[in-house]
């Protein structure tokens, strides 16, 4: 058969414009007549990619070694007598890259075709459908139609192939990603490919699920619907999830995420790129770390005991309950002095929430003692998992009450237990669920105020709690520990009645002429950057997607 | 300002008989006559029905497949495409045979417009309009027709098309749900 | 802990280990030593290579399972491998299957209760001219009609 003829492809000179000059370290080449200039050793389809082409392809991952098995990127070069895997060919200088020539078009039709031979009809039951690689590229470089009749292979649909994940044999194309992100990067080796020709497929050796902390990230790279996520099976179909960019709250690393909602809830937690802090994955832990705002009893409104000790809490109205806070501290510290109030503030706040804690806490209402319990489990591992899990210690010593100091708590509250302090606000912790002290001790304060988004142990003992909103209901900002201050998007409507912290903060403050306006959590952030010299120049527009690291002294 | 445009013609006085009404009154009396000898076309419904062309639409329900199965894999495309949003469904997991199902599959009758797109969008053939026209309920939760109600509307749709039969076939029957 | 291999195996392992620039190369000749002593690759053996080349047990499982000619659990005395690569399968190579397990009374992957024979399909052994063929032990036998696999099971009998 004769080759098409290439209005693309006229003799050597090619036209269009002249390679640029490139540097020691660089090469410059050609891709669809776009010059481009790359470091040395960046791949084609990488070279690709900086000049704004996708060349499509499954099997590679940035984050990844080349496996080439795809065979899905495959691009012409000129004086190459075949086509070359995109991804597994290095860039040199003067090289002549086409990526839609009607070779490459009618090969990637083939290797379409090759790919779905064996692939089910289970867009319908398919987890992955709507944003399926498979999908979107018959839809952009398919025949659009089958030519296969006979039956298919079949292989295990519900292969159970670790603690979290689900793996459909069937749907799976063997990309091996999921195999070299165990091998490369979770550094946990449990999965490999099994058996060859049609009847390869991925599996555990005997006894050795698919069970460590990053096994989800599986399930993110999966390009088709193989690895299912098990507790988003069958959740929801994703065309109707709305990604919210955010950061993730679970430890001091601070992770880069996307908040999927719909209908107002948080149906999944999945990385968002960010080379400087998480790179591609999230951990486990975080990708579930929605899962509490469901499970556990949430505070709808303001409550507040009645009057005379002792009794029942009642439900509140905000400016009641508020009245009815700051009434009890004033009291208290009329008959006792300020030395007898003191507050715990959760250093898993936000910048904003930490910041006003601080104005009217410690300044407008005068309480001098503020302490900030750590939090740590476990250790730091070899890729993102913190063993200290308050996501805001930074910004909690920077713009907050300080860093947290386990010292400083268990002196607050051994002078709650010895009666020294007579008023106790909490905010967003639970030292009674977290067994720092007991009830009776607890039960010892003539005011206890607790601000936070669930009914823990804590904020049912109060005289006066106040619900917050949970994570992904507000905005804020997180600086991790290596000092990024990154946004945290408001994904949801806060449940019921409740509100950001800063704001029952502010509210609070101004029982005691907390002055200023904050409108806005952005408003607020603005005043740490003014205010606060690490923060200087910051904004939360200047934050953006990625975050800015604060500067130290 | 004194309007302008043509004056009305009226009829000029039609006479002494016509005064008497009386051939009006037998021109409609021959009138009613007539019509007694001719075909009648009321329809003395609900005793009789409508004959429905093939392609009438009525309110939308779920079918069985040959096997009893439910064909339904809960995929969302029609709550998705749905103009008036009257579908709600919320899927499950089924241990056996096709994975997924409907766990609640509601059809909100009030909203639905039996536009149809429910039926063409439907990549399992389980959702059907059926030529039913008559629905009542004394209030608006009647009016949500459930998962069984409207698979007995439905009622069993044998298909050709024997897309998951390794599966219900390897499940031992497809009856379950 | 025991060594699931022979002392003398574990000994040869080791001296493989240092033939190639990469100690995982040494993974097929390693596993060639340890079904040459047990007759099949169990679990507990490819733990133990897995272990003593330091790559992971699931790579040597899939390396095993690869290679029609690593078995995971004993084998009849005679273990038939059938072709079913194009070639023999052009030229019926499933009428030979279906041939013998009528003939032995067992599935494609079973054992004969008596120990003697187990079957299995396996890819091209490299006989293409002596289509439908066989392989028993080290020896080729095609090309193959019913008459002659029985002739050639009494003869193993």
């Amino acid at each position: 058969m004769a080759e098409p003829k290439e209005p693309q492809q006229p003799p050597s000179p090619p036209p269009g414009p002249a390679l640029p000059a490139a540097g020691p370290d660089d090469v410059s080449l050609l891709i669809d007549d776009r010059p481009v200039v790359v470091r040395k050793g960046t791949t084609v389809l990488q070279a690709a990619e900086q000049a704004g082409l996708l060349v499509p392809h499954y099997c590679y991952h940035a984050g990844l070694s080349i496996a080439g098995n795809c065979r899905m990127c495959l691009v012409e070069i000129e004086k190459a007598p075949k086509l070359q895997i995109g991804c597994a060919t290095a860039a040199a200088q003067g090289m002549v890259v086409r990526t839609q020539t009607a070779r490459v078009k009618s090969t990637r039709e083939a290797i379409m075709e090759f790919l779905l031979i064996n692939h089910p009809l289970d867009c319908p039951i398919c987890d992955q459908a709507g944003e399926c690689r498979l999908q979107q590229y018959e839809a952009a470089y398919g025949a659009g139609r089958s030519r296969f009749n006979e039956e298919k292979v079949h292989f295990p649909k519900r292969y159970d192939i670790g603690r979290n994940v689900v793996f459909d044999a069937e749907r799976c194309i063997k990309c091996t990603r999921c195999v070299r992100f165990c091998d490369e990067v979770s550094k946990t080796h449990e999965l490999a490919l099994f058996d060859r020709g049609d009847h390869a497929i991925i599996g555990t050796f005997p006894g050795r699920p698919l069970d460590n902390p990053y096994s989800g990230n599986t399930v993110d790279i999966c390009p088709v619907g193989a690895l299912t996520w098990k507790p988003f099976r069958f959740r929801a179909r994703v065309w109707f999830l709305r990604d919210v960019p955010s950061a993730c709250a679970g430890c001091a690393r601070g992770c880069s995420v996307n908040l999927a909602t719909y209908n107002n809830r948080i149906h999944r937690i999945t990385p968002r790129q960010n080379m400087q802090v998480n790179r591609f994955w999230i951990c486990d832990a975080g990708r579930e770390s929605h899962a509490p705002l469901s499970e556990r009893p949430r505070l709808a409104g303001p409550r507040a005991l009645a009057a005379c000790k002792g009794g029942p809490q009642q439900e509140a109205a905000w400016e009641e309950a508020l009245d009815r806070a700051a009434e009890l501290l004033r009291e208290t510290a009329k008959a006792h002095g300020s030395g007898a109030l003191a507050g715990i503030v959760s250093a898993r706040l936000s910048v904003e929430d930490l910041h006003l804690a601080r104005k009217a806490l410690s300044e407008a209402a005068g309480i001098p003692r503020l302490g900030v319990p750590p939090h740590v489990e476990g250790e730091d591992d070899h890729l993102l998992i913190r063993r200290d899990r308050t996501p805001n210690a930074k910004g909690a010593a920077l713009a907050g009450p300080g860093a947290p100091h386990a010292g400083r708590v268990k002196e607050i509250l051994e002078d709650v237990a010895a009666g020294r302090v007579r008023a106790l606000v909490v905010v967003g912790e639970d030292p009674l669920g977290d067994g720092l002290i007991d009830a009776a001790a607890l039960g010892r304060l003539d005011a206890l105020i607790v601000i936070d988004w669930w009914k823990s142990p804590t904020a049912e003992a109060a005289h006066v709690a106040l619900p917050s909103c949970g994570y992904g209901e507000c905005e804020g900002v997180l600086v991790n520990f290596e000092g990024r201050a990154q946004r945290m998007r408001a994904a949801l409507r806060p449940w019921a009645e409740a509100e950001p912290t800063w704001r029952i903060l502010r509210e609070l403050g101004r029982r005691f002429g907390l002055a200023g306006e904050y409108p806005t959590a952005s408003a607020v952030f603005d005043e740490v950057a003014a205010t606060v010299p690490a923060f200087a120049g910051l904004s939360h527009r200047a934050l953006g997607g990625l975050g800015a690291v604060v500067k130290e002294a | 300002m004194p309007l302008k445009g043509t004056p009305v013609k009226r009829a000029a006085h039609a006479g002494l008989l016509a005064a008497t009404y009386l051939p009006s009154i037998l021109k409609g009396m021959w009138i009613t006559l007539r019509h007694i000898f001719r075909r009648k076309v009321t329809m003395q419904y609900p005793e009789e029905t409508w004959k429905l062309p093939d392609n009438y639409r009525g309110l939308p329900a779920l079918v069985r497949d040959d096997q009893a199965r439910v064909k339904c894999v809960a995929c969302f495309l029609c709550e998705y495409v749905c103009p008036p949003k009257a579908i709600h469904i919320e899927a499950q997991e089924i241990p056996t045979g096709v994975e997924k199902g409907p766990k609640v599959f509601d059809i909100n009758m009030l909203r639905c417009i039996m536009c149809g797109y429910c039926e063409e969008v439907c990549p399992e053939q389980a959702i059907f309009l059926t030529k039913e026209y008559t629905t009542v309920g004394v209030n608006r939760e009647e009016m949500i027709y459930h998962k069984d109600r409207l698979l007995e509307m439905g009622g069993i749709r044998p298909d050709p098309i024997k897309k998951w039969a390794h599966l219900t076939a390897e499940a031992g029957s497809g009856t379950h749900r | 802990m025991s060594l699931p291999v022979r002392e003398e195996t574990d000994r040869r392992i080791d001296e493989l280990k240092g033939r190639f620039p990469h100690q995982g190369s040494a993974l097929l000749p390693a596993l060639y030593l340890i079904q040459e002593e047990k007759g099949y690759i169990s679990d507990e053996a490819m733990e133990y290579v897995a272990g003593k080349i330091d790559v992971s047990p699931a790579f040597v499982a899939g390396v095993v399972s690869f290679y029609t000619l690593f078995h995971r659990g004993p084998t009849g005395r005679h273990h038939i491998q059938v072709c079913r690569t194009l070639p023999c399968a052009l030229r019926g190579c499933q009428d030979l299957i279906a041939h013998l397990e009528r003939r032995l009374g067992i599935k494609v992957g079973g054992t004969t209760p008596d120990g003697r024979f187990s079957l299995a399909t396996v890819e091209c052994l490299g006989a293409c001219d002596t289509a439908p063929m066989l392989q028993i032990g080290d020896r080729d036998h095609g090309p193959l009609d019913a008459r002659a696999v029985d002739a050639l099971l009494e003869s193993l009998r």
